[in-house]
């Protein structure tokens, strides 16, 4: 008997998502100040997620991607810019029941799921807040309810867990119950901080998939943030790429990561694992690491570090510019007014330098 | 009940308890256990302890026991009152300053800076002289006004760093209101900490208020535990013989102290959960190892002949590397990957002899250059690391000393194995700054001065100083970014094709092991599953799991299709595991085969090994299934 083969539910992860915005950023800048430093964490933020749409978030760390995903939380304010959900503006400092009603459509995974459930709680006790805070369950009606939350993540039967206390599940178990306890109050956009890169690679894809699946069962959004750029592709419809608190490029997953624009997206996927280009290692070049926050360049935050970068960069930070349909990038080499040279093609596999073959000693 | 329960099993808890448990029964049945008054005069002064007199009288007559119970009410209720309010204080004080911030916390914590340089005892004594309420009470409001403070700063910082926790966090993003998140997400994470602070206030007081009345500031009339004392001095009690009425107060504060600090022991494994865990304690005498066989032949650098390590608990032997046998030849870059728990990190500390117990190599043999390094004397072993083999570890970065210049401890790894000479090791720590990719002028530079990605650069150039032949590298660059990753995995390889070195590179990341190694070892729980050049495991992966584990990577390149993880969990290392590690996982799984027999490591193809039955040919003759699943 031929066993099924191992993609036994093999299916294309591109859908149709609806164009009705459900989270829209708008110039969303946060500063933070510590004594007499000022760190800029985000700058300009621009960003539109349709309703059942996954846009991946991508950058290293200090990019500014999780302050992004605290922003929109809120559980920090942004220094400016505009939050809309569901087209209604977000007032600057919301308190009460603005506050209350926003969290209740906006929640949030977090990347550490051994420091996201509180120790002295039960899983139960976990889930039966958010129904309890936002009064979808009460009484004798929690207990169904958090089960039901249980089964859906996966956990069942769901009475098996919810008299255990977090230090009794493993980091995937721990995950889907970070997941439930976002998914408890039926909401319109999750924000995920990398909610797998502490999980085991054996687990990662369970959870993906599964935020997939309710993705499609109940239209919910994801901002999915993340420093893989193919586990970004695997989730996403759109991916967009952050550098020292700017978005450099956006665009269509496919496209970005198969043909990305911005040098900074071409170094980050050189320096991807690509156990499919066989093993002629192309060599990357990487010139020094992010800016200093506290002390940003004028122009061009990546300027210190490009291989292409011409005297304007250095000048004035550049606009975005869309260079196919929803594919945009910050970058001058794509400016019209300058004849979009853009990079040349054959050093797109080798990112921001040149190519060259691994040295044989 | 659970927590009483758990408390029961603790016998510091229990002994803590029943001491001030019984404290507090003296306090509270004094009326009902004393025969006398505790300050009734009568005629029989200095009696020896006796029927009538447990402990004895003192110098007026009075009874000591009597006067020892009723003693002990006044002496707990200042603990206990004082206990309470600096606690309280502590508490609310703690708390408002680290969750509110800002201009709270500033006006807070000034407050708090100040309280904490008021000295307590000296206070108490001009206050007792100066205030018009005598006894008890001055001492009491003073050891609670000074007491707090301590605390306050304590539970501030531990708040504070609570607060910013993930799951506070997400409290907070569910909706929960402030004071839900500070008395039902931060408070009881604190639990221990307060108790801690209520113990130490409450003796602090009961020794102070002891102290004052034993200086004779206070009132003396009032019995205490501090007043027997101070009147047992005047009278010279010990030159009449009447040692106990000395002793027992005495006894019972220290008592008291005791029972406190069991109790604080116990208070932070009840609070909480994740301390309650069964510990693995570890068995007491590590097994001996049977002599080492006659060295292998040949020109390897490496061989690993039938290495099982593990640890050793109360509940029997986990077995986490299972007869690993593996030859390395000189030059060779060898990853190893697998999830988490398969081994890979045991096996790498295995063979560089750093398991500590209760982890031990159990059996096999580890030739490095012809020596065996398992059995070696740890003289020996010192000699041998570093200059013939060196690890790198994922913390390591965080090994570096931070009060050291960095070219000082590459000078320091030098020295210990005997080079001596300045300016070689000058010229030496800078070649090697230079071979991993860091500009010289930070030699002089102290670690927290540089970014993650160059401490661990650093940490590589102190494992390569001494040119050793074999470098260990445990998930070197697992924490760092992917563009500082692949950097210094460049450094990594240019340095060993130039200087010959052999690195076994330890990862959960195959798709990155695949592309960087020579050839690449699959571990599954504890054993070696597969072992392939790694061309050709990436083109023809064999085992099962091979397979998904290879799949579990989303790949950069071609369609978006869904793929799936890996069910299930690898096995409980700690029970025997009976036919192959993976059956109850594998979707080739053979009923009445694979979970009976165990497969053995065949070689498939040339330097293609596997542990799989559906590579046997003998095995898979009369079945029907094809035998083998590579072309699918």
């Amino acid at each position: 008997m031929q066993s099924p083969p191992i993609n036994r539910h093999t299916r294309h992860l591109e859908t149709i998502t609806s164009s009705e915005p459900v989270l829209q950023l708008e110039g969303l800048e946060k500063i933070f100040r510590s004594g007499r430093r000022t760190v800029k964490a985000v700058t300009d933020f621009n960003l539109t997620i349709a309703r059942g749409e996954v846009v991946g978030l991508v950058g290293e760390s200090g990019s500014g991607k999780s302050t992004v995903a605290r922003l929109v939380a809120q559980l920090h304010q942004p220094t400016s810019g505009t939050i809309r959900l569901n087209g209604q503006p977000l007032p600057a400092r919301p308190t009460g029941r603005a506050l209350l009603e926003y969290r209740r459509k906006v929640q949030m995974i977090f990347q550490d799921p051994f420091s996201s459930l509180n120790p002295t709680h039960t899983v139960g006790y976990a889930l039966s807040r958010p129904l309890e805070i936002h009064g979808l369950a009460r009484g004798r009606d929690t207990a169904p309810a958090v089960l039901a939350l249980l089964e859906r993540v996966g956990l069942a039967p769901g009475a098996m867990w919810t008299q255990k206390f977090p230090h009794e599940l493993s980091g995937g178990q721990r995950q889907r119950v970070g997941i439930a306890r976002a998914l408890a109050v039926q909401p319109a956009l999750i924000l995920a901080d990398e909610p797998t890169s502490m999980l085991d690679v054996s687990i990662r894809l369970d959870i993906m998939n599964l935020m997939l699946d309710l993705r499609d069962q109940e239209g919910l959004s994801y901002l999915f943030i993340t420093h893989d750029l193919a586990g970004a592709r695997y989730m996403s419809d759109r991916v967009a790429v952050m550098y020292a608190g700017h978005l450099v490029e956006i665009g269509p997953s496919a496209e970005l990561i198969g043909s990305p624009a911005h040098p900074y997206t071409r170094l980050l996927k050189s320096a991807a694992p690509k156990p499919e280009s066989g093993l002629e290692v192309t060599r990357v070049e990487a010139r020094g690491e992010i800016p200093d926050l506290t002390a940003l360049p004028v122009g061009c935050p990546f300027e210190p570090r490009c291989l292409h970068a011409r005297a304007e960069c250095r000048v004035t930070l550049p606009r975005m510019v869309e260079i196919t349909a929803g594919h945009e990038v910050r970058c001058v080499l794509y400016y019209a007014e300058l004849g979009a040279p853009g990079i040349p093609l054959d050093e797109s596999r080798a990112g921001a330098s040149r190519v060259r073959p691994k040295a044989v000693a | 009940m659970k927590t009483l329960k758990r408390a029961f099993n603790d016998r510091r808890a229990v002994v803590g308890a029943v001491i001030l448990i019984v404290l507090a029964l003296m306090a509270l049945l004094a009326p009902l256990l004393a025969r006398y008054s505790p300050s009734q005069l009568s005629n029989d002064t200095w009696l020896r302890p006796s029927a009538d007199h447990w402990l004895g009288t003192t110098a007026l007559g009075q009874d000591v026991f009597s006067q020892l119970l009723y003693g002990s009410r006044l002496s707990l209720l200042v603990g206990l009152v004082t206990g309470l309010i600096a606690t309280t204080i502590s508490v609310i004080v703690g708390l408002a300053s680290a969750f509110f911030g800002g201009i709270v916390d500033d006006v807070l914590s000034g407050i708090t800076n100040i309280f904490l340089v008021l000295p307590g005892l000296p206070l108490v004594i001009v206050a007792a002289a100066y205030l018009q309420v005598s006894g008890v009470v001055p001492v009491v409001a003073v050891i609670s006004l000074t007491g707090w403070a301590w605390g306050a700063r304590v539970l501030r910082s531990q708040a504070l760093s609570l607060r910013d926790r993930d799951f506070v966090q997400a409290a907070i993003a569910s909706g929960e209101g402030p004071a839900r998140v500070i008395f039902a997400e931060i408070l009881p994470n604190m639990v221990g900490l307060i108790a801690a602070n209520f113990f130490g206030a409450a003796l602090y007081a009961v020794l102070a208020e002891a102290g004052l009345e034993f200086l004779g500031v206070g009132d003396v009339s009032q019995v205490t535990w501090g007043t027997m004392l101070y009147w047992a001095q005047s009278s010279q009690a010990l030159l009449q013989g009447a040692w106990p009425w000395i002793a027992a107060p005495g006894l019972c504060i220290a008592a008291l102290g005791t029972a406190f600090a069991l109790l604080n022991f116990a208070v932070d494994e009840v609070a909480n959960p994740r301390l309650r865990s069964e510990r693995v304690a570890a068995a007491s005498k590590p097994l001996p190892l049977e002599p080492a066989g006659a060295p292998p032949i040949g020109d390897a650098l490496l061989h690993l002949r039938g290495l099982e390590a593990g640890y050793l608990t109360e509940r029997g032997t986990v077995r986490a590397v299972k007869d690993v046998n593996l030859t390395m030849e000189r030059g060779e870059f060898l990853g190893i990957a697998g999830e988490s728990g398969c081994g890979k990190s045991t096996l790498a500390f295995a063979l560089a002899r750093l398991l500590r117990p209760p982890g031990q190599v159990l059996s096999g043999e580890v030739w490095l250059n012809g020596q065996e390094l398992v059995r070696m004397p740890l003289e020996a072993l010192r000699q041998t690391r570093w200059k013939e083999f060196s690890m790198v570890f994922q913390a390591s970065m965080n090994a570096l000393n931070p009060v050291m210049r960095v070219s000082e401890q590459i000078a320091d790894a030098m020295q210990a194995h005997g080079v001596t000479d300045k300016v070689k090791i000058a010229a030496r720590a800078k070649e090697l700054f230079e071979m991993v990719g860091i500009r010289a002028e930070y030699l002089s530079a102290y670690p927290h001065q540089l970014s993650g990605g160059m401490k661990q650069r650093v940490v590589i150039a102190i494992a390569l100083a001494l040119e050793p032949q074999l470098v260990i590298m445990d998930e070197p660059t697992t924490a760092l970014d992917v563009v500082v990753q692949r950097s210094i995995l460049q450094e990594i390889d240019a340095v060993r094709r130039r200087l010959n070195l052999s690195i076994i590179f330890i990862t959960h990341d195959l798709s990155l092991l695949v592309e960087m190694s020579d050839r690449v070892a699959i571990m599954y729980a504890g054993e070696i599953v597969e072992l392939a050049p790694s061309r050709d495991l990436y083109a023809n992966p064999l085992h099962p799991y091979t397979r998904r584990l290879m799949n579990a990577f989303p790949p950069l390149e071609g369609e978006r299709t869904r793929r799936d993880g890996i069910a299930g969990r690898p096995p409980d290392l700690g029970q025997p595991v009976i036919g192959c590690p993976f059956a109850p996982r594998c979707d080739r799984a053979m009923t009445g085969l694979c979970e009976v027999i165990a497969p053995v490591k065949l070689e498939v193809a040339p330097d293609h090994v596997v542990a799989c039955h559906l590579y046997d040919a003998n095995i898979m003759k009369g079945r029907s299934e094809p035998h083998a699943i590579a072309a699918d």
